[in-house]
């Protein structure tokens, strides 16, 4: 049983541009199937109804310990995909215990994610949307994903035949080497989400673990597979987007934002070797 | 007159030299945290900081437990988040903190600057430090 053992790989790092006016590139690849996409009852999951989910009433489910209708949508409510999502996708975050634990990488100082298009549509790389300690919200902590069919870290939970995104930050995590990618590359993390129907489209519901990656081996040890250190929730619309920034004190002009963003080749991907 | 500014990164970078460190109990009293304590925080421009802070040595029969209770260490990235300040520990005198988050209420009083930690199960801990020229 590996139940705590996660194979990952090297990733070549592509060198990309930042642009200070927003420019967000937020097309969706996400390829749903029609007949997955309806739950088989709107009030399973706690009497929810899916498709008037958003990040933020996820995020409020998380904080108010709602944690069973959480994982019922995380194992039994996602869509099966072919494709990663593409482009910016705004995000909400919980920590898990009480005791804090990357509060600001994985919580109050994180609005979201960016993947990015590839020659591959199941194998990719992106940057995390991390406020910088001096202020601005900067494209940090890249990680490496693949679209699995399956994961040891949910097995058995997750319904068959719906697969799982996999994100893997740790080698490399840097692009720019800001203070947070030197403490992710310290403490390391490992996440997996999967898509449910939302109120604007998709929604990615992730799950983030603390571990360790050896370069050797390339195997990343799960501390502790029923120890999660915080949830996250991701909406790549651009209605989400805007909600955002109307939500949050920081503005788009805080942002350092991605011109355009690079297309992961296929040399990239060999390279990468990708396991999981 | 008293002057109280609120944090932010541009205030508190730089090196501060530990002045007073008190703890208050749930019955609120309040006492040093030992005999001769004096300690550094840094607080750099690229998102780092260390802190170390020691104390007399009390002696017992233990004399590895003397040596670490008179050593407060760490060392790892800090974010600002409204009045708190949070330090990610990566490197600790304690490696049970490694990877967790040191949350401190954060204040400016008088050119000092305050650190006081919440309720914890020895009590409140309140730090001022003086900055170094």
């Amino acid at each position: 049983m590996k139940k705590n053992i996660v194979l990952v790989s090297l990733l070549i790092l592509n060198a990309f541009s930042c642009a200070s006016k927003p420019n967000r590139q937020t097309a969706q690849s996400v390829d749903s199937e029609a007949s997955d996409n309806q739950p088989t009852s709107a009030n399973d999951c706690g009497g929810l109804k899916p498709n008037d989910l958003t990040i933020w009433t996820l995020q409020k489910m998380a904080n108010d310990k709602k944690i069973d209708t959480l994982n019922c949508l995380f194992n039994h409510k996602s869509i099966a995909i072919t494709k990663l999502p593409v482009g910016y996708a705004a995000g909400t975050a919980a920590r898990v215990f009480d005791r804090p634990i990357l509060s600001g990488p994985t919580g109050f100082a994180w609005k979201g994610k960016i993947f990015f298009p590839s020659e591959d549509p199941t194998i990719s790389k992106g940057l995390n949307r991390i406020r910088h300690h001096l202020g601005r919200y900067k494209p940090t902590a890249s990680f490496v994903t693949k679209l699995v069919p399956s994961h040891a870290l949910v097995e058995g939970q997750i319904d068959s035949g719906k697969p799982i995104v996999v994100l893997n930050y740790t080698d490399p995590v840097s692009e720019n080497d800001y203070a947070v990618e030197g403490l992710l590359n310290k403490i390391q993390v490992y996440d997996l989400m999967v898509p449910v129907p939302g109120k604007n489209g998709d929604i990615y519901i992730g799950k983030t673990w603390r571990g360790q990656y050896n370069k050797k081996t390339k195997v990343f040890n799960v501390y502790n597979p029923d120890e999660l250190t915080a949830w996250f929730f991701l909406d790549f619309s651009q209605a989400a987007l805007n909600e955002q920034e109307d939500r949050q004190v920081d503005k788009s002009e805080d942002e350092v934002y991605i011109k355009v963003l690079p297309i992961i080749k296929k040399e990239q991907i060999q390279q990468m070797n990708y396991n999981y | 007159m008293d002057i109280s500014i609120n944090i932010n990164t541009k205030n508190i970078i730089g090196v501060w030299s530990l002045q007073s460190f008190v703890i208050t109990d749930e019955n609120n009293l309040s006492k040093n945290w030992g005999d001769n304590v004096h300690g550094t925080l840094i607080y750099t421009e690229s998102g780092h900081m260390s802190i170390s802070i020691n104390r007399q040595l009390v002696s017992t029969d233990n004399e590895f437990k003397d040596i670490y209770d008179a050593i407060l260490s760490y060392a790892g990235i800090y974010q600002i988040n409204g009045d708190k300040i949070i330090h990610t520990v990566t490197e600790s005198s304690n490696p049970a903190r490694i990877g967790q988050d040191q949350v401190r209420h954060a204040k400016l009083d008088n050119g000092h600057l305050v650190l006081s930690s919440g309720k914890e199960s020895f009590g409140v801990a309140r730090l001022v430090w003086a900055k170094l020229k």
